[in-house]
């Protein structure tokens, strides 16, 4: 049996969007449907998606600036756009993203499965199973594997270890902030998180304690922040 | 024409399942965010006036409801610049009358 096709898609309307998650879930696809560009930055390390599928038209973060993020650190991430705008001027805008695709909405269902289904076949075989890692310090770390691997240990993190580790090195501007960590972690009960995120924090810090070019410093009364100093 | 269900029926790839969902969630959710559209607009909350009257386009145009979506889309377009709720009320008053011909012919 063949592994799953991960599909991200982020589109702020919700009910065209989840009809289109349940249908590509019948066609054997496991989707992740997220509405906004910061929650789909959050969980990109977390699964080794094969394909993006990206709603133009976002309030705070358009799918075109998403696009650019999610590039730079996963440069051959195949992404098609859903878009109502038509125009040359977008189009090249996203041709010069590396868009693999476009959809115009309101799209066909049947049109989406078979340009989805072209930019799989045309991926390049392992493309979906590389594991995107970061170099922190001395320190490996692949989220998807939760691995912090140095020359000489080895450590295995929690599944909480890791999502709060991934989000703080991929936090915009340096800064993860403690509701944004909270709400992602532990969605509805995040109000009663307060001190376990604490604790994550400090078994993060000490997996860096023998390595001094990382620190996660505390910014009161906002998050944390992850400093990487370079050799 | 109100609304094209052949048009519907088309992006659903025939699938006369799908189109019923649609068609309920459509039925079940617009109001709302019609409700939602006008408590926005008293509370001068333009940016949200504008991203609800995109939602409501974007749904309408699966039933090339073209009433609905031009309303909508002047009211998207047009909702932060002219921060003049009597002028959004009015164009909020036709864009609901449209949709609930939409409605009421699914």
């Amino acid at each position: 049996m063949s592994d799953p096709v991960h599909i991200m898609m982020v589109d702020d309307e919700r009910h065209v969007s989840a009809m289109t998650r349940d249908f590509l879930r019948t066609l054997g696809y496991h989707v992740t449907l997220l509405h906004n560009a910061a929650d789909a930055l959050m969980e990109l390390p977390q699964t080794p998606y094969a394909l993006c599928v990206l709603d133009v038209q976002m309030p705070m973060k358009d799918g075109f600036a998403l696009a650019g993020e999610i590039r730079e650190t996963h440069p051959e991430m195949p992404i098609i756009f859903l878009t109502a705008k038509t125009t040359v001027e977008d189009r090249v805008k996203g041709l010069k993203l590396g868009a693999d695709d476009y959809v115009t909405k309101p799209y066909s269902l049947e049109e989406l499965r078979l340009r989805i289904e072209n930019i799989i076949k045309r991926a390049k075989p392992g493309r979906q199973s590389r594991n995107q890692t970061y170099m922190i310090g001395q320190w490996e770390f692949d989220p998807m594997m939760h691995k912090l691997v140095s020359a000489d240990e080895s450590i295995t993190l929690s599944t909480i270890e890791s999502k709060l580790l991934a989000m703080l090195y991929r936090a915009p501007d340096g800064l993860l902030e403690k509701d944004v960590a909270l709400q992602a972690i532990w969605q509805d009960e995040y109000r009663l998180k307060q001190s376990n995120l604490k604790v994550y924090i400090s078994k993060l810090r000490k997996y860096f304690a023998g390595d001094a070019s990382v620190e996660i410093l505390n910014v009161h009364g906002v998050g944390y922040r992850l400093v990487i100093i370079a050799n | 024409m109100i609304a094209d269900l052949r048009y519907l029926n088309s992006l659903m790839g025939y699938d006369p399942a799908r189109t019923e969902k649609f068609i309920a969630i459509y039925k079940a959710e617009i109001p709302g965010q019609l409700d939602r559209l006008f408590e926005q607009i008293d509370s001068k909350n333009f940016d949200e006036v504008s991203a609800l009257a995109h939602g409501i386009k974007s749904q309408s145009a699966y039933l090339m409801a073209e009433e609905v979506v031009n309303h909508a889309r002047f009211i998207e377009l047009n909702a932060v610049s002219i921060k003049d709720p009597g002028t959004l009320i009015s164009r909020a008053n036709q864009l609901r009358e449209a949709a609930q011909k939409v409605i009421g012919m699914l």
